[in-house]
């Protein structure tokens, strides 16, 4: 921990001194900082290695677990590559707006996160590298063999048979539960195993019978009170990942595949698997009304770990969270409706294309895609594995952590991953229909409106917009 | 009402003391009200992350975590967000409160063509919404290559700052009697003279005024550096706080321990300076 | 008084300007003025062109005629924030106006040291972060956990949906706007103490009571502080930004998508510069037209009340 620590100080002290020193060049002309990044380094091909490199790399904050993992990484990176300088830079605030605009005032960072939301915009705007020589170059992520789920790698990272990202990891929702609420009612939790996994009945009933009002009646019986419940059995997020793992369940699709992209929120499998969702809050009482829950930042997970939630269907990354929290915790498969899915996805790490080394970026890049990199990760339960030397039983007792993950975690990372995860594409104005769907939705989880009479128009006037986008690129 | 044919005397007195009872009841009930979110905050801050979410909510932290505070602060760079804020509101300062008062000097003082007409221009300009000026400005800023840089957050100030405190430099000036600028011309003081040595000693509320409006702007602005600053080194404490929001969940207990610290200095800047901050605003030439 | 305040030195009717005292005030104003032409005017031209183009910064602008202001008439989401936009102003201004006056008054009645310190508790609200006070109020505001559902669930009263229903989300914003009234209450309370005692003990003398003192001497000597106010609130009202953007990010189903929120994320979000300015100037239009309103409806009152 102290070293970690100071090692923290040690990466804020030098972070400062750049700073200044930027502020510094801030009072020599203009032009000459603009230039800047391209007089630190030649062409990294060229450059002989003992050359001092600096990479930016540009990232959107994670916990500070995660900000020392990645880290500590780098210092591990710093011994293989002594003469590189990593300054890895987050972003809170509205992160891929603020890369799209450093790239626009010319001054990009080497790589950066992109988020599954915006790689393929990003993409298609001619923003990104393509690293297609880079990848083929290296001995594993070319080989099928190196990747768990080869078809969905190949499905978030090319884009036309070309590569212009890595993915990190794949990361799921599933539930999360409180065992002791479970156990003071007498239920079984959910299983792991995604054979195992309820049906949306059977979730139903357990839902039920795990939410009390304040006179200890459930949903069912006379004289429940809807208006003071104390504690609710499930609560079920409605941003796109874990809609997306509802409605995939219900056979219904979010987008249409790549290179479309069209919403499909007025497909009656869609309809239904939202009105389901909906109906968890407004007609069953199981659920807690909590659209914004995500939006704000609130976290659901302290109200699980207080009990006034039993359960919840959220992203395995939160794993890394809820850990502190020193409950007794457990996880499972989420429920379906007609067929077992869940979504992954997760950043991938990419390079800007107008870069000025690329050659000694990808280096570091080729690092963060790594074994070592995707294992500390791992471990800390932000992540689940890509890798198939992650896969193995070697490979999952290397990162398997007893500390976080729960006992037959793997079967959620492996299993449940690699046989019904499935990716979605999410292209060009994505975010902008995206924002219109949302809305109409937004009277559906209040109750306000039914999915079949909110969704049709919203669609139409989503995909309006997505045209709109393919026209102009 | 029947106090008015009252003699003055005993039950007067006893009727304005109750009078003051109900004043001062009211004012303290609305200043609670509006101080239960700051409130909030501050306990907030000395919470660990469980009891922030006890239901019904728990008003004094048991256990105290004064850690948090030294946590909040080693989390992030906040020295040097403290340092970035810091630049920006001395030069800021200077900036605008230098500029502004020359400029409202001028149009207080000086008979010159197209005066009123001049200032009324200047004054439109505070009508303008900012958001029509951020596309054009940022891309005329991204020209300059000032991206990233504090340029854009400073140079505009040193053109009058901004015409509201022209407009309250003027207001005030005019208060200033002629006379005394006359005065001091005989003497042999030049303008600027008149203008250094003779009126801004003379204009403390004003000045105080000024600078702690621009002081709780400068500090607060979240709007600016959110567009033109990229770099995390060069943030500052209000755009700072955001990293508490982290993409996995909010901090809770950390990040209003960091706003607590963010917002006792406003608060001492403008507790120390009120007196004035009030007499600075002078409306008795508003009409013109 | 012994010195007679006033405007400009030598100034009198019919007198032509001395040439060196004209120079002087070229100089001192000569910051602004530039600065005018800099910021403001030089941007104004350049947003017209780009309001002309379909530009991404990612790609050079390429020119599209109107077509942007074309598609901005069809645009339901650009009638929907201006809607927003003028119900929270005409909503918000007003009570704002109303609470920061009557505020002013009462603490108006002494100059203690206790006034001083409730003053500043009333300024305090203004004082606080951007981002402290937005996660502060979806905190405040949270359906489930929120402290005032708690206050509303002790007093027997059923829990509100506060940010996630769309009939209420905006007067949730407006009652939280309320919360910083602290400026404009200041501005008001100078310019209370901007009047003449004098006024006040020779209305005494008359016999005039507490009712009468408020509407014939304070409010029609206070119409010039209260129509700054007003135009001011008003037009920051019209740019209101961060409490759409932090809080509620405008839903739920747009119930607060305010009109300068839906120009930012297609500026910035979806990188329609092009379009954000067509938007831009059509704000800048119809702010423009309702200051002449104002202006030139209570304007004239003003000045002869303030005179």
């Amino acid at each position: 921990m102290n070293a970690r620590q100071l090692s923290r100080r040690k990466f804020l002290m030098w972070s400062g001194a750049i700073g200044s020193a930027t502020l510094l060049a801030a009072c020599t002309p203009p032009a000459a900082e603009v230039g800047q990044p391209a007089a630190a380094e030649g062409d990294g091909a060229d450059a002989p290695a003992a050359e001092p490199v600096t990479i930016v790399a540009k990232a959107w904050p994670g916990s500070p677990f995660e900000t020392e993992s990645i880290l500590a990484a780098i210092d591990e990176f710093g011994e293989a590559y002594p003469h590189y300088t990593i300054d890895w830079q987050t972003e809170p605030q509205a992160y891929g707006q603020k890369v799209l605009t450093q790239i626009a005032a010319g001054t990009p960072p080497d790589t950066m996160y992109a988020g599954s939301g915006d790689f393929f915009s990003w993409v298609i705007q001619g923003v990104l590298l393509d690293i297609t020589p880079y990848v083929m170059d290296h001995a594993g992520f070319s080989n099928p063999e190196y990747w768990t789920h080869y078809e969905e790698e190949l499905k978030r990272c090319t884009w036309e048979g070309q590569w212009y990202g890595l993915g990190s990891c794949w990361v799921c929702p599933h539930l999360y539960t409180n065992l002791d609420v479970f156990e003071a009612a007498g239920i079984d939790p959910p299983s792991n195993n995604p054979e195992e996994a309820w049906t949306w009945d059977e979730f139903l009933t357990v839902a039920k019978a795990l939410t009390l009002d304040s006179n200890g009646r459930h949903p069912d019986d006379a004289g429940f009170d809807a208006d003071n419940i104390e504690q609710h059995g499930v609560q079920w997020p409605t941003w796109f990942i874990p809609l997306h793992a509802a409605i995939g369940s219900n056979g219904g699709r979010y987008t249409a595949p790549a290179p479309d992209g069209r919403f499909q929120f007025d497909s009656p499998e869609t309809m239904q698997a939202v009105q389901m969702v909906a109906d968890l809050v407004n007609v069953h009482h199981v659920a807690p009304h909590g659209a914004f829950f995500s939006e704000i930042g609130m976290n659901n997970l302290e109200a699980l770990g207080s009990g006034r939630l039993a359960m919840i269907a959220d992203g395995s990354w939160n794993l890394l969270r809820i850990q502190p929290l020193e409950f007794n915790y457990g996880t499972g498969v989420l429920p379906y409706m007609q067929t077992r899915y869940t979504d992954i996805q997760a950043h991938n790490q990419v390079m800007a294309a107008g870069g000025k080394q690329p050659d000694a970026t990808w280096e570091f890049v080729a690092f963060l895609s790594g074994d070592f990199y995707q294992k500390t990760m791992c471990q800390g339960g932000l992540w689940l594995p890509t890798h198939t030397s992650l896969a193995t039983p070697e490979g999952v007792a290397s990162w398997l952590n007893a500390d976080v993950h729960p006992e037959g975690y793997e079967m959620i990372a492996l299993d449940y991953v690699n046989q019904y995860g499935h990716t979605m594409y999410m292209g060009p104005g994505f975010w902008e229909a995206n924002g219109i769907v949302s809305s109409a939705l937004d009277t559906v989880w209040i109750g306000e409106a039914q999915a079949v009479d909110a969704l049709p128009a919203a669609v139409a006037e989503a995909n309006q917009v997505i045209e709109d986008w393919r026209n102009r690129s | 009402m029947g106090t008015r044919t009252m003699p003055a005397g005993a039950s007067l007195r006893r009727q304005a003391r109750i009078h003051r009872v109900w004043l001062y009841a009211v004012l303290v009930l609305g200043a609670v009200m509006l101080t239960t979110p700051f409130l909030w905050m501050t306990t907030s801050s000395l919470k660990d992350e469980a009891h922030i979410w006890l239901y019904p909510p728990q008003w004094i932290p048991n256990p105290l975590h004064w850690q948090n505070y030294t946590r909040a602060m080693q989390e992030h760079p906040f020295h040097l967000f403290f340092r970035n804020t810091l630049i920006l509101v001395v030069v800021g300062e200077i900036a605008t409160v230098g500029s502004a008062s020359i400029c409202g000097y001028g149009f207080a003082k000086f008979r010159f063509p197209g005066r009123e007409l001049l200032f009324g221009f200047a004054l439109a300009t505070l009508m303008l919404p900012q958001i029509v000026l951020l596309i054009p400005q940022f891309i005329i800023f991204r020209y300059l290559g000032w991206i990233d840089t504090y340029w854009p957050l400073l140079v505009p100030l040193f053109f009058g700052g901004n015409a509201f405190f022209v407009f309250l430099f003027r207001q005030f000036f005019r208060t200033i009697p002629d006379e005394l600028c006359e005065a001091a011309k005989m003497d042999g003081c030049s303008e600027l003279g008149i203008y250094g040595r003779i009126v801004l000693p003379l204009s403390k509320p004003v000045l105080t005024t000024a600078v702690i409006f621009t002081f709780v702007g400068t500090w607060n602005d979240f709007m600016g550096p959110l567009i033109y600053i990229n770099t995390p080194a060069k943030k500052t404490l209000a755009l700072g706080l955001a990293h508490f929001k982290g993409y996995y969940g909010t901090q809770w207990h950390l990040l209003m321990a960091a706003s607590v610290v963010v917002t006792v200095p406003v608060l001492i800047v403008f507790f120390a300076a009120q007196r004035y901050f009030v007499q600075g605003i002078a409306f008795s030439g508003l009409k013109g | 008084m012994m010195l007679k305040a006033g405007g400009a030195r030598r100034a009198g009717p019919g007198h032509s300007f001395n040439r060196r005292e004209a120079l002087w005030g070229f100089v001192f104003v000569s910051p602004i003025l530039l600065g005018t032409v800099l910021w403001f005017i030089v941007p104004m031209l350049a947003a017209v062109y780009i309001s002309l183009t379909d530009w991404t910064l990612l790609r050079p602008p390429t020119l599209v005629g109107l077509d942007n202001f074309i598609s901005l008439f069809r645009d339901r989401l650009v009638g929907q924030s201006l809607k927003v936009t003028v119900i929270f102003t005409v909503a918000a201004v007003p009570l704002n106006l109303l609470v920061a006056f009557a505020t002013a008054l009462l603490l108006n009645f002494s100059r203690s040291r206790t006034m001083y310190v409730i003053r500043v508790l009333y300024y305090l609200p203004a004082l606080v972060p951007p981002v402290a006070n937005a996660v502060l109020w979806s905190w405040l505001l949270n359906s489930e956990y929120g402290l005032i559902n708690w206050l509303l669930r002790t007093m027997g009263l059923p829990k509100v949906l506060w940010l996630q229903d769309p009939d209420i989300a905006l007067s949730a914003l407006i009652v939280m706007s309320l919360w910083g009234f602290g400026a404009t209450m200041i501005i008001f309370l100078a310019g209370l103490q901007g009047i003449p005692p004098e006024l006040y003990e020779a209305a005494k003398i008359d016999g005039a009571g507490s009712r009468h003192r408020l509407f014939r001497i304070t409010i029609p000597l206070m119409t010039p502080v209260i129509f700054f106010n007003f135009v001011i609130n008003m037009i920051a009202s019209f740019q209101v930004f961060t409490a759409g953007y932090l809080i509620t990010a405008g839903g739920p189903n747009n119930s607060t998508l305010f009109y300068v929120l839906h120009l930012y994320r297609n500026a910035f979000e979806y990188l329609k510069m092009g379009y954000a300015s067509a938007m831009a100037w059509v704000l800048f239009f119809i702010i423009l037209a309702l200051t002449l309103v104002v202006f030139r409806y209570f304007g004239r009152d003003v000045y002869y009340l303030g005179s």
